[in-house]
């Protein structure tokens, strides 16, 4: 019954009911605007440097083993493949390296993004004509698989991991950088610094949309004094009246969140996407990232209108029934 | 436009009236009192009314703003309560109800009808009619059924699915006065019903609200300055000063005095 009160509220009302929602609309695409450039920023920071890395590593690669053009490299891969090392793999690829061996203990086959890989059932000639044995995954490596790679002495033996590597008494040539520790705490200074900018700012946006729908609300209360008065007179109950208004702030709100959210997250990418290349600001936004700031974004709009409705709801449910009787409102 | 004649099994259908014989007290205020404080200011809008409403009546309560007229007919109405003294509605103290019990009562006890009709413009008629109905918790189906039977009661069963913008004013009062009688209630309060219609819709209005006390047996409190509704009353009641100044019957006043032009 209250829910049909309020469609009609809505549809009759609809110029203001469209300016209340735009209030919701702006409140929520500005917060997901800075959730998604957060989400931006640290994606395209993070592709930048793994694409940096990757570039960096195929540099030492390649000091090591002279030009690849041609050539074969054998894998050796065990436990999970790490995102730069898939990435390191398609990159020797694209660098022309004719085959790449693929040794699995395992049996995982090689992801199917790596065209030129074949799969080898064992390491039996210890990478055979290849150029090097890329160990890849996180492992240390065993007693026979240790004998295998020591024998492969005139082989490049490379691994993108250093930690489990260390103390194999293998001389392998590590790709990875070791971060100074204290570039690590200025960069998470930084990461603090800009969250806690971010909650300010969005906190500020969402007092403002509480603000703007409370006050519309009030509004809506008052052009309705008589309306609600005469319902009380037919014997609503103040709840009644309360759940009006909290419905009708809840479509506003779930309505206005869903919009917002998407023009802020299309905003952030336009933005975005005019300085770093679209290209770049699609890959760094994972599926799974925008989900979520989605979600937050959505439940902070549909929280704040309700939140905002609280006033004018007790405000109207409070209205004395004989303001009905009167009758210059 | 002429009021529907009613027929006595759809009476029956629709109401289940108390016809109890006698006089029977439905209203009673005694040494009833309201001050109304703003700052350091206080109003005494009532200093003492008492009074006894039987069921049935027709009662007319006439006096000049600022008498305490409103606050008596809001109190009877149980809208507010007294300051001091007691108000019984069909033997019930409504100083002892709370918010929801006073909802309750407003609901089921009493229709209202006022002065510029309050119909809820954004419902049809029969929606402003069957809201009541939905307060009281009865279903749609049945509400629309006896709102469609209560509608056409009043003259507008052609009229269900109109909005109240699209009537007159007389059929606008009409749709409001079906809505009053939405839960069959045993008081239908008025508060200046034909002051915003004409001399003939007014007149119509007031044989409507008589047809409906004779049959239904509904007590039906006006506040009005209507001369003609007044002649048709059993009892009128001047207010003046806070304070019932005089209980008469239409024939023992001479309506040919200033009071009344």
């Amino acid at each position: 019954m209250a829910f049909e009160v309020v469609l009609q509220g809505i549809k009759i009302r609809l110029g203001r009911s469209v300016v209340t929602m735009m209030g919701i609309v702006l409140g929520v695409a500005f917060l997901m605007s800075i959730l998604s450039a957060n989400l931006i920023r640290k994606g395209v920071a993070g592709e930048t440097e793994a694409r940096q890395e990757i570039q960096r590593m195929l540099g030492f690669l390649t000091a090591e083993t002279g030009p690849l053009n041609g050539r074969t490299i054998a894998v050796f891969h065990q436990a999970a493949l790490s995102d730069v090392e898939e990435r390191l793999l398609i990159a020797l690829e694209a660098k022309g390296v004719e085959r790449i061996t693929w040794f699995s203990p395992a049996g995982t086959p090689p992801p199917a993004r790596l065209r030129k890989a074949v799969a080898a059932s064992r390491l039996e000639e210890p990478g055979g004509d290849a150029a090097a044995i890329l160990l890849a995954g996180d492992f240390v490596p065993e007693a026979e698989l240790r004998s295998v790679l020591r024998e492969a002495r005139s082989k490049v033996v490379a691994s993108a991991r250093t930690e489990s590597m260390a103390n194999s008494g293998i001389a392998i040539v590590s790709l990875a950088r070791e971060l100074r520790e204290e570039e690590s705490v200025r960069a998470e200074k930084a990461a603090r610094r800009d969250r806690a900018r971010s909650i300010w700012i969005i906190t500020i946006a969402l007092l403002v949309t509480i603000i703007c729908i409370t006050n519309s609300l009030l509004m809506s209360v008052t052009e309705r004094f008589k309306e609600i008065g005469t319902m009380k007179c037919l014997g609503a109950l103040s709840s009644f009246i309360r759940q009006i208004y909290f419905i009708e702030s809840s479509i506003l709100g779930v309505v206005g969140s869903l919009i917002g959210a998407l023009a802020g997250l299309v905003f952030a990418i336009i933005m975005y996407g005019l300085t770093y290349g679209f290209g770049l600001v699609l890959a760094a936004l994972s599926p799974s990232g925008i989900a979520l700031i989605f979600v937050i974004s959505v439940a902070g709009g549909i929280l704040s209108a309700i939140i905002a409705a609280i006033y004018p709801a007790s405000f109207a449910s409070r209205m004395v029934p004989a303001t009905a009787l009167r009758t210059n409102i | 436009m002429t009021p529907a004649t009613l027929t006595s099994e759809k009476i029956e259908g629709l109401f289940a009236p108390d016809r109890t014989s006698g006089k029977q007290v439905i209203i009673r205020a005694v040494d009833v009192k309201k001050v109304y404080r703003t700052g350091t200011l206080e109003t005494h809008a009532l200093r003492g009314a008492t009074l006894e409403i039987f069921r049935g009546e027709y009662l007319s309560i006439m006096g000049p703003s600022g008498s305490g007229k409103s606050t008596l007919f809001n109190m009877i109405g149980g809208l507010n309560k007294p300051s001091s003294g007691k108000v019984y509605i069909d033997q019930v103290d409504i100083a002892q109800l709370d918010a929801n019990e006073l909802a309750w009562l407003r609901c089921r006890k009493i229709g209202y009808i006022f002065q510029s009709y309050n119909l809820i413009g954004t419902m049809t008629c029969l929606e402003n009619v069957t809201l009541p109905m939905s307060f009281a918790g009865i279903d749609g189906e049945t509400a629309r059924e006896k709102g469609v039977g209560i509608l056409d009661m009043v003259g507008l069963g052609h009229r269900v699915l109109h909005k109240p913008t699209e009537l007159s004013g007389g059929q606008q009062q009409r749709v409001a006065i079906a809505r009053a009688l939405a839960n069959s209630p045993d008081i239908i309060l008025a508060d200046e019903p034909t002051a915003n219609l004409d001399q003939t819709t007014g007149g119509e209005m007031i044989e409507l609200l008589a047809k409906l006390r004779d049959t239904l047996g509904v007590t039906i409190i006006s506040a009005t300055h209507d001369l003609k509704m007044l002649k048709r009353s059993d009892r009128i009641m001047w207010i003046n000063d806070g304070l019932i100044e005089r209980v008469a019957a239409p024939s023992e006043i001479d309506f040919s005095t200033s009071d009344f032009h």
